[in-house]
């Protein structure tokens, strides 16, 4: 294989834009207390998200939920763009 | 009735045979739970701990089994255990959810919506927070609180109630040392519960009814939202603005509540900023309403403490090591808050505070008499003279020097006294101001970093802070000097 398309499923949220919106396909990060802690506040893969802000914190809607994360964080939040 | 959650059967497989492992054992935790827990690699099972039920539970139970267990069952849904049962509940709690509630408007749920977006957008958000800043802190607590409040209830006190108690106890004690302990210049009325009704507690009071506020409105994890990045260079993360706004509070308080930073790393930053550049509401109170005659020295009292804070934050964030800190924080909607839930949280705050502080100054107002009676305390403030001299200040200055210690307001409330007799004036007040805020923390904020952070990171910040502190106000009498800038 000469290159290699990016896949649109996995996303980090870093990568996004403000007013994104989309489906988590995963969660991922090398520190398991990260995880953890998304999963507790109810971020889980198969739920809409949708990126409210990027600076000066990324802000992220979940359900009824709003949280602000730091970038490591919304590095670990893979997602299925489904529109803006 | 509730529902079991039934896991996908992988899971419960592995459950059904960690279970087994358990056996007959008898414990309080039911075993399902002791066994999802031991899946969930929970650290409170797993670590090695010499609580008697673990040690006990280390003994019996097979964990290289339990590991090999995990492993299997990973394997077999090729997903890690702990998000996989996190997303079965999940899932329960989102259909229960859909069952039990109804959505009739869209819109109701986003009511201030227009409200947040202003306050968490850089551009209008950071605006609003010095608005915030400088309204709430500065002319609320500062103005208001240490400025007429405390002109009016310590005038009434140095007018109505001093001549009175010493009166009194001149016609009940015939003797000038017993006399002296319970009222003249250092009496424990006189001066004790004098400096902690009428200068400190309306300051507090005023202050911890700000906080209450800030904290019902829901504003407060948006500050931390637009600080974050501000603070990461610093070694701290966005949620460590809570500590350091409530240590404008009261820097025991808060010293207490870096419990719930993240890392241990945040924690000793944080606990070292607070004893260091945060003054507390006492101290700020006093400080701004002298100062703030003076708008020029208020300039440079800001700048050099705001200076600090961040130079010492980020050497601190070098030093200190550690993993750095990550930042995660829901942001509630904003409300309008309670009337009652504020007035009950000032309550409730403002008993702790008062009981943690009253005895504290009566203790200090003790052992003045005590030291004065003996001559240990003028031995000491004798020694502290040169040093005042050193830092340009008036001789007088010395004995403030030493009650900051017993209680950093007190402290200040020293201050106020200096400063209202005509002793202490210009440069002098700027150079007192920066060298207090940055001084010692009080003996309670000692007492409580000692507990939280433990022996040898107390002595190390509070060695640290008193050399800071001379050292810094030595080169910022020599600097002001040196500019001749003239207040």
């Amino acid at each position: 294989m000469v290159y290699q398309s990016f896949s649109v499923d996995y996303s980090p949220l870093n990568y996004l834009g403000a007013k994104t919106q989309g489906v988590i396909t995963a969660i991922r990060n090398k520190d398991d207390k990260i995880v953890k802690k998304l999963l507790s506040m109810g971020v889980h893969t198969g739920m809409h998200i949708t990126l409210e802000q990027r600076f000066p914190s990324f802000v992220i809607k979940v359900g009824q939920t709003r949280i602000a994360i730091d970038k490591n964080i919304a590095s670990s939040i893979k997602v299925r763009v489904i529109g803006r | 009735m509730f529902e079991q959650i039934l896991y996908p059967s992988p899971i419960e497989a592995a459950i059904t045979r960690v279970e087994s492992l358990i056996g007959d054992r008898k414990n309080s935790i039911p075993h399902r739970t002791m066994a999802l827990l031991l899946l969930q690699k929970d650290p409170s099972l797993w670590s090695v701990s010499d609580s008697d039920m673990r040690s006990q539970l280390k003994q019996e139970l097979d964990f290289a089994e339990i590991e090999s267990i995990i492993a299997e069952t990973e394997a077999a849904i090729s997903e890690s255990l702990t998000f996989a049962i996190a997303q079965a509940r999940h899932q329960l709690a989102m259909e229960i959810e859909q069952d039990v509630t109804i959505q009739p408007h869209q819109q109701r749920a986003f009511k201030h919506e227009w409200l947040h977006q202003l306050s968490v957008h850089p551009l209008t958000g950071i605006p609003i927070l010095l608005l915030v800043l400088y309204f709430g802190i500065y002319q609320f607590v500062g103005v208001f609180g240490g400025g007429i409040l405390v002109d009016g209830m310590e005038g009434f006190f140095e007018s109505e109630i001093n001549p009175l108690v010493n009166t009194i106890v001149a016609t009940i004690f015939p003797w000038t040392i017993i006399q002296d302990l319970f009222a003249n210049d250092y009496g424990i009325i006189t001066l004790g519960i004098r400096y902690a009704v009428a200068i400190v507690l309306p300051i507090v009071t005023i202050f911890f009814l700000m906080f209450s506020l800030l904290e019902d409105s829901g504003y407060l994890p948006r500050i931390s939202l637009l600080v974050d990045r501000l603070f990461k260079t610093i070694g701290l993360s966005g949620r460590s603005i809570i500590p350091l706004v409530l240590g404008l509070g009261c820097g025991t308080m808060a010293t207490l509540v870096t419990r719930t930073l993240e890392s241990k790393r945040e924690r000793i930053i944080a606990t070292l900023l607070l004893a260091l550049t945060i003054p507390c509401s006492a101290q700020l109170g006093v400080i701004l309403g002298l100062l703030s005659q003076e708008p020029a020295a208020l300039l440079v009292w800001a700048t050099v403490m705001v200076t600090i804070f961040l130079g010492i934050g980020f050497l601190a964030g070098k030093i200190v090591s550690g993993e750095a800190s990550c930042f995660y924080m829901e942001i509630p909607p904003l409300r309008v808050p309670s009337l009652n839930a504020i007035l009950t949280k000032t309550y409730v705050r403002l008993k702790w505070y008062f009981w943690e502080i009253l005895p504290l100054f009566i203790l200090a107002s003790v052992l003045i008499w005590a030291g004065k009676l003996t001559g240990l305390f003028d031995f000491i403030v004798t020694g502290l003279e040169p040093v005042m001299l050193w830092l340009g200040l008036p001789k007088e200055a010395a004995p403030t020097f030493l009650y900051g210690f017993f209680r950093r307001d007190y402290g200040a409330a020293g201050m106020f006294d200096l400063h209202s007799s005509g002793i202490l004036a210009g440069q002098q007040l700027v150079v007192a101001a920066v060298t207090l805020t940055l001084f010692i923390p009080c003996i309670a904020q000692l007492q409580f970093m000692f507990k939280e952070r433990g022996l040898k990171n107390t002595i190390a910040i509070a060695s640290f802070v008193v050399f800071f502190a001379f050292s810094l106000g030595y080169f910022l009498n020599q600097l002001l000097t040196i500019m001749e800038l003239s207040f």
